[in-house]
């Protein structure tokens, strides 16, 4: 056995090997992380930064360009002031995917978990069910679940909730399998552990590493879908401010006024890659075997 | 492998089937009377009746749902609530537009994802890998819309190189095809172009440090020959799959570029159908981008067999 | 030393070094040794030490980066392989026709999603510059020669349907059909159950009788050395501590460690204290060298006298029995 002073010793040299991994990438993973930092710290104190309420028009002060005075990206077509959009649309985009990502990723991993554990016909019902949703394309049917369940923000984040499911289940379900047939679950088996025990005790731990990653990663894809229907008009409504309703609102003065809507998207392109870059160093860190896999 | 491709076959119209009942009850959960919606809120009640009753929407769901497949087999997809025409029609007009931007866009993000993935895993580490690394973590994760937009900004509106909208098809003109083509294609292209590209390379890289690699080195084959035939070979194979998986992403990907490009194809009219609660429309065209998908994935899941001898005997 | 037209491959002060990020590891350092024609010769030791490198950087194979080959002579025919180019098509002819390798994982050592007949007729036109036709041919002539059954058919299987014999005599086939002079096989008899080895080691040893070949055996499977081998290299923290004949090393030890691993060998006649006597400690980490004999933290007859610097190889009998020890020539290391 371990003694204690052995394990702390260990856990160290662990995280000092993580740290290494992850930053031993280069520069992006280090951008990429000042980025995310950046963006929550955003959301988070939004109504304390933005200059102005992003929802207040001013049909005086309608397309003024970047850089004017008191509106420092300028206006759009109803003279609401686009940094202050951008700054609570950060806000909007973040609250609403991750809310999607946890709840999907606590319902996806434990069904994964469970096919994976009773092979059986709830195994194969799980499976089943994956095959069915993944057939149908993925942003038609997060369209239509937007019309049934509604525009607001948490009838958003369960829609995308929903299409991020299949990823985990895959993922939790093709973990337990691997690690199933271990010696040590069948030991605990033998030893007559109760099955929902196993499960939580031995089997969750083990998807964990996987688990945060594809976590950190469908972050950034969820937040894509979520700006997708927004732009595609049946997610986010007006006059609510998110990335992808401002970039659908600017569409119409591309020609005359692009940067209304370049300016949201190059957000939404910021932190996607960012949380996809996270997300593949954190694979390479905790568990390198995954490179490939996820 | 004759018996593996039977099995398959039968696997998949197995799926058809299951996701018909699945988009066809998805799709009745929609809120709002269809008829209402179509005809105006003024429209006196025996008119809306009898259109309902047309369109065989008084009938309990269970009916409609096999009125709707058994009419399906004698090639009537229903109505159009709104264009008061046969959605068989409809399809057979603007599914050809998607496919003229879809099929070659899979096609190229096919054969650029698998280049760049080849030459990063080749170079890895250099310049050239680390810059193609860049530009496809940057191709992943940026929306389509957006790249769509930016395309338009610079080559339509400030370089006047290709025009903004009004797709010409290669039929009337495959000059006009090509300048109208090229900006939808290159958009819809690009996710995929990545998502190929870092499995090739991932794949390569493991496939390169395997024992088999090194057995054929210790036997004196060529390093080109070892990287282009062995070990190639050997990473498609997972390649294989996320191939089918963007097959599935082309098509949903279509909504947003003709939205962009204002092509008149399947994802517009989907998008129509969604917000005009328009049900033969919506449930024909979903089925048939689902139909699509999972035949997709069986031509994938023989391709597969075909590459990998071992998938052949196991399932075969 | 002998006749130096009857020997085959000589490396002479091979040093290879892993450069990593906690710097450089030296993973073979000085090693020489040779092989006679026609001769089976045996290098031991644990793992990690160094044994299996040394002959991945015979063949030219080392990982590079990290690894690279700092110095040394590998002189296989009269010609000194390090003067090709890793690369060069003069070393990719070596490889496979002039020296022939077989490694220890028979299951993962040929390439899964080929017939067996295309990887190894493959080979063979490399090398023998034969059409497809031909080398086809050849492949079942060779499937044949080594014993495998039904060869004209099992050309059309995949390496997932052989069992791991098979697919091991399936890789001494390329060796036999390109006319290999030299077979470096690493540990080759690991992977298998203990019948299947005995199999695949006679079918090696007949390849002796029958073309002359040479044989170098790398493993830690005491049993095999003595059963095949003419001459043993013990090798221990990438360096060759110990080389004589087969009867000598295993008879006459001198190297403290290779009497422990001769020790660690169960035996049956011994009592039962005695029986097994595992060295003390672990193999030490290549990065973590010290400045003297690599075996002073384990070694039972350590003292004070070790520490003076690395010990050299020196005679300590006849038939070229070597041993680098500092207490070699003292009382106690011949201590029973």
């Amino acid at each position: 056995m371990a003694s204690s002073e052995d394990l702390k010793l260990r856990r160290k040299k662990n995280m000092e090997q993580f740290f290494r991994i992850f930053f031993g990438r280069g520069i992006i993973v280090k951008i990429c992380l000042v980025i995310a930092v950046f963006f929550i710290i955003v959301a988070v104190f939004a109504p304390v930064i933005a200059p102005h309420d992003p929802t207040a028009t001013d049909p005086m002060n309608r397309y003024l360009p970047m850089g004017s005075e008191d509106h420092l990206f300028g206006t759009d077509r109803y003279g609401r002031d686009v940094l202050s959009r951008l700054i609570h649309g950060a806000r909007t985009s973040l609250t609403c995917s991750l809310f999607a990502t946890l709840w999907s990723a606590v319902v996806g991993s434990t069904l994964g978990i469970i096919a994976g554990y009773y092979e059986g016909w709830l195994g194969k019902l799980i499976l089943r069910y994956v095959d069915i949703q993944l057939s149908v394309p993925a942003l038609i049917l997060s369209m239509v679940l937007a019309v049934i369940l509604g525009s607001n923000m948490f009838a958003i984040s369960i829609v995308l909730g929903i299409g991020a499911i299949p990823g985990y289940i895959r993922m939790a379900y093709s973990n337990v399998i691997s690690i199933k047939e271990n010696d040590y679950i069948t030991a605990t088996r033998l030893i007559g552990q109760k099955n929902r025990k196993i499960m939580f005790r031995h089997l969750f731990p083990n998807c964990f590493a996987s688990l945060i990653v594809i976590f950190t990663m469908s972050l950034g894809q969820v937040i894509m879908v979520e700006s997708s229907l927004a732009y595609l008009g049946v997610g986010l409504n007006e006059p609510l401010a998110a990335w992808g309703l401002m970039v659908n609102d600017g569409f119409a003065s591309l020609m005359t006024h692009p940067s209304v809507a370049l300016l949201p998207g190059f957000c939404i392109m910021a932190i996607v890659v960012a949380f996809n870059v996270l997300g593949d160093a954190l694979r390479d860190a905790l568990d390198p075997k995954l490179r490939g896999k996820l | 492998m004759t018996s593996y491709i039977i099995k398959r076959v039968l696997a998949s119209i197995a799926v058809i089937f299951i996701v018909s009942i699945f988009v066809f009850s998805i799709i009745h959960l929609l809120p709002g009377d269809p008829v209402v919606m179509a005809l105006g809120l003024e429209t006196p009640m025996e008119d809306i009746e009898r259109v309902r009753e047309e369109h065989h929407l008084n009938d309990p769901l269970p009916q409609q749902y096999i009125t709707w497949i058994v009419e399906m087999f004698h090639g009537d997809f229903g109505d159009s609530l709104i264009e008061f025409r046969p959605v068989a029609d409809i399809i057979k007009e603007r599914l050809p537009r998607t496919l003229a931007i879809g099929i070659p866009a899979f096609v190229l993000g096919i054969l650029l994802g698998l280049l760049i993935g080849i030459v990063s895993a080749v170079r890895r580490g250099k310049a050239i890998d680390q810059t193609l690394t860049f530009f496809t973590t940057l191709s992943i994760g940026t929306p389509q819309f957006w790249i769509g937009m930016l395309l338009l900004y610079l080559f339509s509106i400030k370089l006047h190189w290709f025009p903004m909208r009004n797709l010409v098809m290669p039929g009337e003109s495959i000059l006009g095809y090509l300048r109208s083509a090229t900006l939808p294609i290159i958009c819809s292209c690009l996710q995929m172009m990545g998502s190929i590209s870092r499995q090739t390379r991932s794949n390569m890289l493991e496939v390169i440090s395997q024992d088999y690699i090194r057995t054929a080195r210790a036997n004196g084959i060529s390093e080109k020959t070892i990287v282009y035939k062995h070990a190639l070979k050997n990473a498609l194979i997972p390649v294989v799959t996320v191939i089918g998986m963007n097959l599935r992403n082309i098509i949903a990907g279509a909504v947003l570029i003709e939205n962009i490009f204002s092509i008149p194809g399947i994802g517009v009219t989907m998008t129509n159908a969604i917000n005009n609660r328009d049900y033969w429309v919506l449930q024909g065209c979903v089925l048939i981008v689902s139909f699509i998908a999972v035949f997709g994935n069986l031509v994938v899941d023989i391709l597969y067999g075909y590459i990998d001898p071992r998938i052949r005997e196991a399932r075969g | 030393m002998e006749d130096n037209r009857n020997i085959l491959l000589e490396v002479k002060h091979l040093k290879t070094s892993f450069f990593t990020q906690a710097g450089e590891v030296k993973a073979v350092d000085d090693v020489s040794y040779y092989i006679k024609k026609g001769e089976i010769i045996a290098v031991v030791g644990e793992s990690g030490c160094g044994k299996s490198v040394t002959q991945m950087s015979v063949m030219q194979l080392v990982q590079s980066p990290p690894g690279k080959i700092v110095g040394g002579e590998v002189i296989f025919e009269g010609q000194n392989l390090l003067e090709y180019d890793r690369n060069s098509p003069e070393m990719r002819a070596v490889r496979g026709a002039g020296i022939a390798m077989i490694f220890q994982e028979p299951m993962t050592s040929l390439n899964p999603v080929f017939k067996i007949g295309t990887q190894l007729s493959e080979v063979i036109m490399i090398h023998k510059k034969v059409d497809k036709k031909t080398a086809w041919e050849e492949g079942i002539k060779a499937l044949e020669a080594v014993g495998i059954p039904d060869a004209k058919s099992r050309m059309e299987n995949y390496p997932f349907q052989m069992s791991g014999g098979m697919r091991q005599r399936v890789l001494i086939a390329i060796a036999v059909a390109c006319g290999s002079k030299l077979i470096i096989a690493d540990e080759p008899t690991t992977a298998l159950d203990v019948t299947t080895q005995a199999q695949v080691m006679e079918l090696l040893q007949s390849l002796v009788k029958t073309y002359g070949t040479s044989i170098l055996m790398v493993t830690h499977n005491l049993g095999l050395v003595t059963r095949y081998a003419e001459r043993v290299y013990v090798m221990y923290a990438g360096k060759v501590i110990e080389s004589g004949t087969t009867e000598d090393i295993l008879m006459h030890p001198v190297h403290p460690y290779t009497k422990g691993l001769l020790n660690s060998v169960p035996k049956l006649d011994a009592s039962d204290e005695e029986r097994l006597v595992a060295i003390k400690g672990q193999p030490p980490r290549l990065s973590e060298l010290p400045s003297y004999c690599a075996f002073y933290p384990r070694c039972p007859y350590a003292c004070e006298e070790c520490k003076q610097g690395y010990p050299i190889l020196e005679e300590v009998g006849p038939n070229e029995h070597f041993c680098a020890c500092w207490m070699k020539n003292k009382e106690v290391a011949h201590a029973e």
